[in-house]
């Protein structure tokens, strides 16, 4: 698999190409709103209510609540689920207007379809195969009990080293961040300022003779992830005029160069969330940066269709 | 936490004087359900059952633990079913309310107290290790009779999943991964479904009720049944008395009913396993 | 736990505690056992007994979930620690006696005129003070007769029975050990239209022998109900009598 060459990854694809992306909108009948984002099969599906009557401790005065919640796969949600939380509650709060709904309540439910499998360890499970763990106190010293078996361990030493947060890959963490936005978009009563859209790069080591040089690969599988030096996540927050507050703070006459700004048909992006794990220098990172707003662009022109066929269904009944 | 509004009078009247010339607000006839859906996930053991605009999705895994000292012949199955607010703003995390309980109860006593999966056939070493297979729902959308649609998610769900092939030799066990061998079904005795009813004042029973139609209802039965004209679990809790002859009626409209959501289990199984490989390596 | 080699039914036709099948335990009925409540009754049934003790109508204790037009329940369903020997440890929130508080809210709502008590609540306390199988039918039973003591109108009586079968022969009021080894239903009914109210089962059982058991769980629910009306009727008249006496007494002051 590692012999696949540079610029073709195992399953065909091309570095900077993302697996198909399944976007739908709307799905859930008694959601306010409700998004599936999915790289392929690494997918989540969110919903947002809201507003919503709001529990009298939790009311604040000026803004809405904004609760959210996720839920893992299998079981029931740990640290893992916990950090993904996290991870949200740092990108959304700043995206919506809460101040517009005050005394009210807003409610993002996160839930994976896809397993969460630590990027160091049951990284192996290749497709069609059941998620199987091992309950440690069961396996004994011996090797033998483990399953699925690390296959060509020596070829790709493994990470021994994985921050707690590491147990969703970054796929599937930018995944819960689409879907996420996709679901307060289809909610539809929620002012957004701009909308977050993220994707996953990894860097994979690849010898080629003597020289060890790293690739970056956009929307890692977990296989990938689990062999790659390094891995990042990165969110992007899509909008117009975004950056205005901020050049206003600086100097005013940039208002005019603002003004032909807005006529520009490109949107403004602005990195709202980076998430990197493992070993990497400031090239690799700034090449990642440049990959990532592409493939965000590619996100968001994709949604914008789905989005637009969706509405226009919805104006034709 | 956010109560439900009643509907309104209006509609109320118009769903009774509908059901009143045997018609339903969706166009379905009483004992007719909706459309069911399987949606198997790319792993198996994923399931997502959609039932109307019900939606269920349930994951099975397996894993390997130490029996209890008392049945040491046994594996596990654990079931975990908490309501989230994604199936309904009415479902709070944490806190469970009536409605939850029954649902949960009872999909409980369907599947696991009517030994629908062979647990002594989950022991891989006797006292030593067994299998647990712990069976999650995620209720994704509750657009009325959840129970049902999570019933035959979960059914489906066991019934898609395969675990590793084990092999005991002395007292090591190997566990083989898919490449090597393929992994094997479970062993399941039969397969109990859930059908929910609901009653509304002298009128005859509808089957699989909507959401609306449960707010409005007076009263609901659900009879868990298996393809072998066996009622499993019957629960009617409450509502509106019914003579002993319309519960028999129910039961027998049921025994049709379960023989044909089975069949559509299989066919959907089939369908998929046809698009997979599973088998042979 | 009881060994499961235990003789259901022995060649005499007896059942381990040398009753015949259709044969209830013994029963006792008590009325206002509790002295706070406004109503309560303690129901005896074999080795199971129930204390229930109704509170209300009364003002909500939770606002938000008061009805304009009619009375709301709350059920609460408790089991005393000893009630099940050593083993038997419940918690509060268990998911089980959840299960059946909803089930006792559930068959009295449609029974209890709620409508002539709007924005009140009726709360139901059950305690399960020894526990010998049936705690369900036996709790409606003390509902039934903790509702009727405290003054609320009723429709009918609720009386309920569990029923079992071994091979092709039902049983009547199952205790633990029958309980656990045979399957089994609950019935509850309203006796004056053999109406059923509750019915649950949770062990597989062919169709066929379903309908058998339903209708003898009926009549059984007739016969509980003419032992527990005989009671009531008793309580009653002693009031009625005592009532007399004093009005009696009063009459002789006046002249």
């Amino acid at each position: 698999m590692s012999n696949a060459g540079p610029s073709r990854r195992y399953d065909g694809r091309r570095s900077d190409e993302m697996r198909p992306l399944v976007i739908s909108i709307g799905e859930l009948d008694r959601a306010d709103g409700s998004g599936r984002f999915g790289f392929g099969s690494t997918a989540a599906l969110a919903s947002c209510s809201g507003p919503l009557e709001v529990r009298l401790n939790k009311e604040l005065p000026t803004k809405a609540t904004l609760e959210i919640s996720h839920r893992p796969l299998e079981g029931v949600g740990a640290t893992p689920s916990r950090a993904l939380i996290t991870t949200l509650e740092s990108i959304y709060p700043s995206v919506l207007k809460l101040s517009s709904h005050p005394r009210s309540l807003i409610q993002i439910i996160v839930q994976s379809l896809s397993s969460s499998s630590t990027s160091s360890t049951s990284s192996f499970n290749t497709y069609n195969t059941p998620s199987v763990y091992i309950d440690t106190d069961a396996s004994e010293e011996g090797e033998p009990n483990t399953w699925p078996k690390p296959k060509n361990q020596s070829s790709f030493p493994l990470e021994e080293v994985s921050s707690p947060i590491a147990s969703y890959t970054f796929a599937s963490r930018s995944a819960s961040i689409n879907a996420s936005t996709l679901a307060i978009l289809s909610n539809g009563s929620i002012p957004m300022t701009s909308l977050p859209i993220s994707i996953s790069v990894a860097c994979i080591d690849s010898t080629q003779g003597q020289q060890v040089k790293g690739d970056l690969i956009v929307d890692p599988t977990v296989e990938e992830e689990s062999r790659a030096k390094s891995r990042f996540a990165f969110a992007w927050a899509f909008g117009k005029n975004i950056s205005m507050i901020k050049k206003d703070d600086k100097d005013s006459d940039v208002d005019v160069k603002m003004e032909l700004d807005q006529n520009d048909r490109e949107d403004e992006m602005e990195l709202i969330w980076v998430e990197s794990e493992g070993k990497f220098n400031k090239e690799t990172f700034s090449d990642a940066l440049e990959l990532s707003k592409i493939a965000c662009r590619t996100i968001l022109s994709e949604i914008r269709e789905k989005l637009g066929q969706e509405l226009e269904s919805k104006t034709l009944q | 936490m956010v109560r439900e509004i009643d509907p309104p009078t209006i509609q109320k009247d118009f769903l009774l004087a509908a059901l009143a010339e045997g018609k339903r607000l969706d166009g379905r006839i009483p004992l007719e359900q909706r459309k069911v859906e399987y949606i198997f996930g790319e792993e198996l053991g994923t399931v997502e059952c959609r039932l109307g605009k019900t939606a269920v999705l349930a994951q099975v895994s397996a894993s390997i633990v130490k029996p209890r000292d008392d049945r040491p012949y046994e594996g596990f199955l654990l079931i975990n079913s908490e309501i989230g607010p994604m199936a309904s703003s009415v479902y709070e995390s944490g806190r469970s309310s009536d409605s939850e309980i029954l649902i949960t109860r009872l999909l409980e006593k369907s599947i696991r107290r009517t030994e629908a999966i062979d647990r002594e056939a989950l022991c891989i070493l006797a006292g030593e290790k067994v299998w647990q297979l712990r069976l999650t729902l995620h209720f994704l959308s509750d657009s009325g009779n959840l129970l049902d649609c999570a019933s035959m998610a979960s059914m489906a769900a066991l019934r898609h999943f395969r675990k590793p092939e084990v092999e005991v030799i002395g007292d090591e066990v190997i566990i083989h991964s898919p490449e090597e061998r393929a992994p094997v079904p479970l062993a399941i005795h039969h397969t109990p479904l859930c059908l929910t009813f609901a009653y509304f004042e002298n009128l005859p029973p509808i089957l699989d009720p909507t959401h609306l139609e449960t707010t409005l209802c007076s009263g609901t039965l659900t009879v868990t049944m298996n393809a072998q004209r066996e009622i499993c679990v019957l629960s009617k809790a409450g509502g509106t008395p019914l003579a002993a002859e319309e519960i028999m009626g129910v039961v027998t409209v049921g025994v049709e009913r379960v023989r044909e959501m089975v069949k559509g289990i299989e066919e959907a199984l089939d369908t998929d396993k046809e698009g997979r490989v599973v088998e042979v390596r | 736990m009881s060994s499961s080699r235990l003789e259901i039914l022995n060649d005499g036709g007896l059942r381990h505690d040398a009753r015949r099948p259709y044969e209830l335990r013994s029963t006792s009925f008590e009325l206002s056992t509790h002295p706070s409540a406004e109503g309560s009754s303690t129901v005896t049934q074999g080795l199971t007994t129930v204390q229930v003790s109704i509170f209300g109508p009364r003002e909500p204790r939770q606002r938000s979930n008061a009805s304009h037009d009619r009375a709301i329940l709350s059920v609460e369903v408790g089991v005393v620690p000893w009630a099940q020997g050593a083993g038997g440890k419940r918690v509060r929130g268990d998911k089980r006696l959840q299960e059946i508080g909803a089930s006792i809210r559930q068959t009295f709502e449609p029974v209890i005129m709620t409508h002539l008590y709007p924005r009140s609540e009726i709360a139901i306390d059950v305690q399960v003070l020894s526990a010998d199988g049936g705690i369900l039918p036996t709790s409606i039973n003390a509902v039934t007769l903790a509702l009727i003591s405290a003054g609320i109108s009723l429709l009918d009586y609720v009386t309920s029975i569990s029923i079992g079968l071994h091979l092709t022969q039902p049983l009547l009021d199952l205790s633990q050990p029958e309980e656990s080894d045979l399957p089994n239903m609950v019935v509850a009914s309203l006796p004056t239209s053999g109406k059923i109210t509750l019915a649950q089962m949770e062990t597989r059982l062919h169709v066929d022998r379903f309908e058998e058991m339903l209708n003898l769980g009926v009549e059984a629910c007739k016969v509980l109900k003419n032992e527990m009306e005989l009671v009531v009727k008793d309580k009653t008249r002693k009031i009625v009598d005592r009532m007399e006496i004093k009005s009696g007494a009063a009459m002789i002051v006046d002249e």
